[in-house]
C-alpha cells in the first residue's frame, strides 16, 4: 500500500451525478451528466442514490404490461458509453440502477473501474408507457418525481 | 512531494458543478454555480465536460453572437463582468468537449467565481448538460 502525495491528490477529481427533484414524463429520459475519458485516465464508479419521490398514479396499479424495457424497473439510471440519443435501457449499458417502488434505492454494487476511453453518461429515465391491459386507463400518463445523488471519481492517471 | 496527511486532506473539497440535461433557449445563460474564493484560498479546475445532446432547431443555419465561443460554452468567470472567461469549454457541434484536465488552471484572486453556461447563436435552441468540478484549497 503506497502513500498519497500532494501530486496525486491534485490528480484524483470526485464528479458528481446530480439531478434534483425532476417529474420525468411517461417514456421519457434525461441525460444527468457526462464525463469524457482518454487515456490513461480512469474512473471509479461506487456511489449512487436514486429517489422516486411521488407517481402521478397509485404505484401499486403499475404492472408489468407497463414497462417499456421488461427487465428494467419502473424507472432507472443506466450508465452508458458513447450514449448520443435512443433508448438508454436497450442493450450495451454498462450498468443501472432500477426503482420501482417510492422511496431511495442505492448502488450496491463493488466499485467498478472505467478505463476504456469514451464518454461517460447517466441517463435517468421513466419507463412507462400506456397498455390497454393495465388497470390504469391509457389516456393517463405515469409521471414521476425522481432526484439522483452519486459521486464518480476521476484519477488522470492510473499511478 | 509531501505526503498527504490528514490535516491537508481536510482542507481539499470539491464543489460540483452539476446541470443535467436542459433546455437552453438562443442567447440565453444558465448561472450553474458561484463560489466566493477568499484571501489565501485557492481554486482549481480540471475537469468540466459540455454535453452537446441536441440542436432543438434542426436546418437552421447557426448566426453566432460570438463566433469564437462556438455553439455553447461554459466558462469560470470571475467578479460580476462576464467578459472574459478565466476557464472555457465551447461546443461546437453535438457531443461531449472537455477541458484539458493537464492544462490546470488555477484562481488565487479573492473575488466571486461563476460558472455559467451560454447559449452562443441568436437563432438556434439547444439541449444539453455540464459536468465538472471545481477543487478548492481551503487556508
Amino acid at each position: 500500500m503506497g502513500y498519497l502525495t500532494t501530486s496525486k491528490l491534485t490528480n484524483i477529481i470526485d464528479l458528481p451525478i446530480q439531478l434534483p427533484a425532476t417529474e420525468i414524463k411517461m417514456g421519457d429520459w434525461l441525460v444527468i451528466g457526462s464525463i469524457k475519458i482518454a487515456e490513461p485516465m480512469r474512473l471509479r464508479y461506487r456511489f449512487l442514490n436514486l429517489q422516486l419521490h411521488t407517481s402521478s398514479v397509485d404505484i401499486a396499479d403499475i404492472s408489468a404490461v407497463n414497462k417499456i424495457s421488461g427487465n428494467l424497473g419502473y424507472a432507472y439510471v443506466a450508465l452508458r458509453r458513447d450514449y448520443s440519443a435512443g433508448n438508454p435501457g436497450a442493450a450495451g449499458g454498462l450498468e443501472v440502477l432500477n426503482i420501482s417502488e417510492i422511496g431511495l434505492v442505492e448502488r450496491t454494487n463493488v466499485e467498478t473501474i472505467f478505463s476504456t476511453p469514451g464518454r461517460y453518461s447517466w441517463i435517468i429515465a421513466n419507463n412507462m408507457q400506456p397498455s390497454a391491459d393495465s388497470v390504469i386507463p391509457t389516456s393517463t400518463d405515469i409521471n414521476f418525481r425522481l432526484s439522483v445523488t452519486g459521486q464518480v471519481r476521476l484519477e488522470l492517471d492510473n499511478s | 512531494m509531501p505526503l498527504v496527511t490528514p490535516a491537508i486532506f481536510s482542507r481539499s473539497l470539491a464543489l460540483p458543478i452539476a446541470l443535467a440535461q436542459t433546455e437552453l433557449r438562443r442567447g440565453k445563460q444558465i448561472q450553474i454555480m458561484q463560489f466566493d474564493l477568499k484571501a489565501g484560498q485557492l481554486l482549481e479546475l480540471r475537469a468540466l465536460n459540455l454535453h452537446l445532446l441536441k440542436v432543438l432547431t434542426p436546418g437552421v443555419v447557426p448566426v453566432y453572437v460570438n463566433r469564437s465561443l462556438g455553439l455553447a460554452s461554459v466558462g469560470v468567470y470571475e467578479g460580476t463582468m462576464l467578459t472574459g472567461a478565466g476557464a472555457l469549454v465551447k461546443g461546437l457541434q453535438v457531443g461531449v468537449s472537455q477541458f484539458n484536465p493537464w492544462q490546470v488552471r488555477r484562481f488565487i484572486s479573492p473575488g466571486t467565481y461563476t460558472v455559467l453556461v451560454s447559449n452562443n447563436a441568436q437563432n438556434i435552441d439547444l439541449s444539453l448538460a455540464v459536468t465538472g468540478t471545481l477543487k478548492v484549497y481551503t487556508a
